[in-house]
């Protein structure tokens, strides 16, 4: 747990920071959010003290930080930053390989060190271990620098803006592969960032900053939900409703409504007008629905039966609206893990839902 | 007589000749570059940036002023004699070096040096470690420019009694004799030029290959 | 001291100012002229313009005295042996390869979108270079010309040892006399000429670089 007491910055009579108060949890990702120039990365360089506070006091695990030796302090810490970073005359080894060489471990040691983070950000050791900084991707640059940062196995990792300069695909395939990473390692996380879909995105906890202070810490959700005042509100905006289609699962929000029978089912029973939507599933193979209503307009009852897309029950709602949209179908039929139909999905349905959340 | 048959029959003479005009060089290159670079480290520290921002102003104009001025110079304070050579060469070849190391060390970018601390580099690691490699390739640029420098303002310097194999030059031309001129050019030549490759040599090894510029 | 061999020598002192400047100057013109024709002519040809640079470099290492008195040596059957020839000469073997290895690199910078607009306008190849590329080259071939004029104040110093004139006069003959007062005053005029051209240059240079700030030299 890091403990941010009444933390001040002030640079002559501009107040950077100013009294913030801040617990942040172990074990999860906590975002430091707010406009430019708001503070965020004045508080992240405070707790590896590369910024001395004005005021104010800053605990990890009930210790201050003003106990420890900062070099110390800082090795014990990951510490990720925007686009540099990287050490451009070492190569990726001799990256990775900072923290542990300041702290004597041995080669041998540091190589098998730099090839299991490798392995860990998914790029070949063999390929890569020797590659210099310039000879890399923008995206391989970030996975080394995260990779850089875990190597001394701090619990506590810093992240400025990490995939900031980073191209929109690029950033969104580093963020899913640093949510499997998280999964996994459970580090305690502070990321500053001023993209509203990133921080949702992947952050447990948001806090948000303004003109140095904290407006609203809350659990993502809390806090998409409940917006403490205008400024928060304003400042999620109008990506809020989508940003929550992120965050919902589409298993939660199905259309449960349905009948199942087989297509031959169909042909003999002479479906009511009334009949909730059908679902013809054969066996195994779903082969497609039929609308409320429609049976009954029907010639041969045949017509009448539409194509549909599956979705996965663990989906987010905006991969369902993603999907319905790109293949222009009106349905989406919702399986759990094991095949099972959870219900079924509409543009419309979703439409209600962020109405409803919106409210 | 030719170059190589006069080099023969004075072999003794000529290589004490060498030996002067390379002991020359080599104390005023260490002086210089310990002198260069303790002051262009100095001089780049956050603290004194203004002063290293001067500094280049004042070696980059300075580097303008022909070497033979600063012989001339030395040799109204200190006379005749090697020593006179060795100071005059060892201060003009500060000028290169420090040049190349504080404009070198100034551009190493500010969140470099702030990444490097804050993986917890003490200031010293930070130098050693990252400023002074990122540098290296201008550094060895300045020393390589004194070196070359120093090798031909040291034949110069024989006019101040500096001995060395401007010498053979001097007697070669006063007394016409082709092969002398022919037998020192082609040694301070070769010293210049092998020095050169060798210290490119040296570069391309100390400098990381992940700094040079593909091209 | 000084003073009073200023203004014993006054006249003197013009004389050999001037002949150190149309020494330099001519060497220069020649230099300029050879270096960018040859810069021309090499890019586009990347291996030849590595030869041609890397031989450049290494003739550029040679120490001054030593190719003034080759010089001397080499031309001696022409009868051509001391004064201004090898002085001028050797200058401009110097000259060039700061010249010809900035314009080789400025040409290579600019930008080849640049150049495909200018072709598909319909300029000739020869046009491109005149009216594209070589404007463009223009700033860096200027800082190649000013190390060239810097380095030759210099080195033309030099040329007083083989009979060449020139300001270096003051100095070498002031040592072998042990005139203090004539080493200062030299010293003083060739640091002031070699100040003055680098400052001058440099203020050309900078008029030349329209709206941008001065890229960085290629030095080695
Ligand atoms: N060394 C300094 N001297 C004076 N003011 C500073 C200094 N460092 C930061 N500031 C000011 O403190 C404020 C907060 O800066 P900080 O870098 O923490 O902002 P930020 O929230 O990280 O912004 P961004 O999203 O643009 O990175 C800014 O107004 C900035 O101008
Ligand atoms: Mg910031």
């Amino acid at each position: 747990m890091i403990e941010l007491d009444s933390v001040t910055k002030r640079y002559g009579d501009k107040t950077s920071v100013d009294r913030l108060s801040l617990t942040i949890p172990d074990n999860a990702i906590t975002i430091l959010l707010g406009p430019s120039g708001c503070g965020k990365t004045t508080t992240l360089k405070m707790i590896n003290r590369l910024i001395e506070p004005t005021d104010g006091d800053i605990r990890i695990d009930g210790h201050s930080v003003y106990g420890m030796d900062p070099i110390d302090l800082r090795r014990s810490i990951g510490y990720v930053i925007q686009e540099v970073g990287l050490f451009p005359h070492f190569t990726v080894e001799g990256n990775i390989g900072v923290v542990p060489s300041l702290l004597d471990w041995d080669r041998g040691r540091i190589r098998r060190r730099a090839g299991e983070l490798l392995e860990l950000v998914n790029l070949d050791p063999s390929v890569y271990l020797r590659r210099y900084p310039r000879e890399l991707s923008g995206g391989e640059r970030q996975r080394v620098g995260v990779a850089r940062a875990l190597a001394a196995d701090p619990r506590v990792l810093l992240m400025d803006e990490p995939f900031g300069a980073i191209d929109p695909i690029n950033r969104r395939s580093l963020q899913d592969f640093f949510l499997r990473l998280q999964t996994d390692l459970k580090r305690t996380v502070v990321f500053v960032t001023h993209d509203i879909g990133e921080a949702v995105k992947l952050g447990d906890h948001i806090a948000i900053m303004r003109d140095g202070r904290l407006v609203q810490m809350d659990v993502t959700r809390a806090l998409l939900e409940h917006p403490a005042d205008a400024f928060v509100e304003e400042l999620l905006g109008a990506t809020r409703s989508t940003e929550q289609l992120l965050l919902y699962r589409a298993a939660h929000y199905v259309d449960t409504a349905f009948t199942v029978m087989t297509t031959e089912e169909m042909h003999r029973s002479g479906v009511e007008a009334e009949a909730p939507l059908i679902i013809l599933k054969d066996g195994d193979d779903i082969s497609g629905y039929v609308e409320k209503g429609l049976l009954v307009t029907c010639e041969d009852p045949q017509e009448a039966v539409c194509r549909f897309e599956t979705v996965s029950g663990n989906a987010t709602l905006l991969e369902a609206v993603t999907t319905l949209l790109e293949s222009g179908r009106k349905r989406a039929v919702v399986q759990g893990p094991d095949g099972t139909i959870l219900g079924t999905l509409s543009v419309p349905m979703v439409a209600e839902i962020m109405a409803k959340v919106a409210r | 007589m030719n170059a190589f048959q006069y080099l023969g029959r004075n072999w003794p003479g000529v290589s004490a000749k060498i030996a002067q005009h390379l002991g020359m060089v080599g104390v005023a290159v260490a002086a210089s570059l310990v002198v260069g670079l303790a002051l262009g480290i100095v001089v780049s520290r956050p603290r004194l940036q203004k002063v290293g921002r001067a500094i280049i102003g004042i070696t980059g104009a300075a580097q303008a002023v022909p070497s033979v001025a600063v012989i001339a110079l030395m040799f109204v304070y200190t006379g005749i004699g090697p020593r006179t050579a060795v100071i005059a060469l060892s201060i003009y070849g500060v000028v290169p070096i420090l040049f190349n190391v504080s404009s070198a060390l100034l551009l190493v970018p500010a969140d470099i040096r702030e990444a490097a601390r804050g993986m917890g580099m003490t200031p010293l690691q930070v130098l050693v470690r990252v400023e002074l490699p990122l540098a290296s390739q201008s550094i060895m640029a300045g020393l390589r420019t004194a070196v070359t420098i120093d090798v031909s303002t040291a034949t110069v310097a024989s006019v101040v009694g500096a001995g060395g194999l401007g010498d053979i030059i001097f007697i070669g031309l006063s007394v016409v004799r082709p092969d002398m001129i022919m037998a020192g050019t082609l040694l301070v030549a070769s010293i210049a030029i092998l020095s050169d490759v060798l210290l490119a040599f040296i570069q391309r090894s100390v400098v990381s290959r992940g700094l040079s510029i593909p091209s | 001291m000084v003073g009073t061999f200023i203004a014993g020598y006054g006249a003197e002192m013009l004389r050999r100012t001037l002949q150190h400047i149309s020494m330099v100057g001519l060497a220069l013109v020649l230099a300029a002229s050879i270096g960018v024709s040859l810069g021309v002519a090499i890019s586009g040809h990347d291996r030849v313009a590595r030869w041609v640079v890397g031989a450049a470099s290494v003739l550029f290492t040679v120490p001054s005295l030593a190719l003034f008195a080759l010089l001397v040596v080499a031309l001696a059957p022409i009868r051509q042996g001391t004064g201004r020839v090898p002085a001028v000469t050797a200058l401009t073997l110097y000259s060039i390869l700061p010249i010809v290895r900035n314009t080789w690199v400025a040409l290579r910078q600019v930008d080849p979108s640049t150049v495909q607009a200018a072709q598909g306008m319909g300029m000739t190849p020869s046009q491109v270079m005149l009216r594209v590329k070589l404007p463009l080259a223009l700033p860096l071939i200027m800082a190649g010309v000013r190390n060239a004029a810097v380095m030759g104040v210099g080195m033309a110093t030099i040329a007083a040892l083989i009979g060449g004139g020139g300001l270096g006069y003051f100095i070498f003959e002031g040592i072998a006399r042990a005139n203090r007062s004539m080493v200062i005053a030299g010293t003083m005029m060739i640091t002031l000429l070699g100040l003055a051209v680098n400052g001058g240059l440099l203020l050309a240079e900078e008029a030349m670089t329209p709206g941008k700030r001065r890229r960085g030299e290629h030095g080695g």
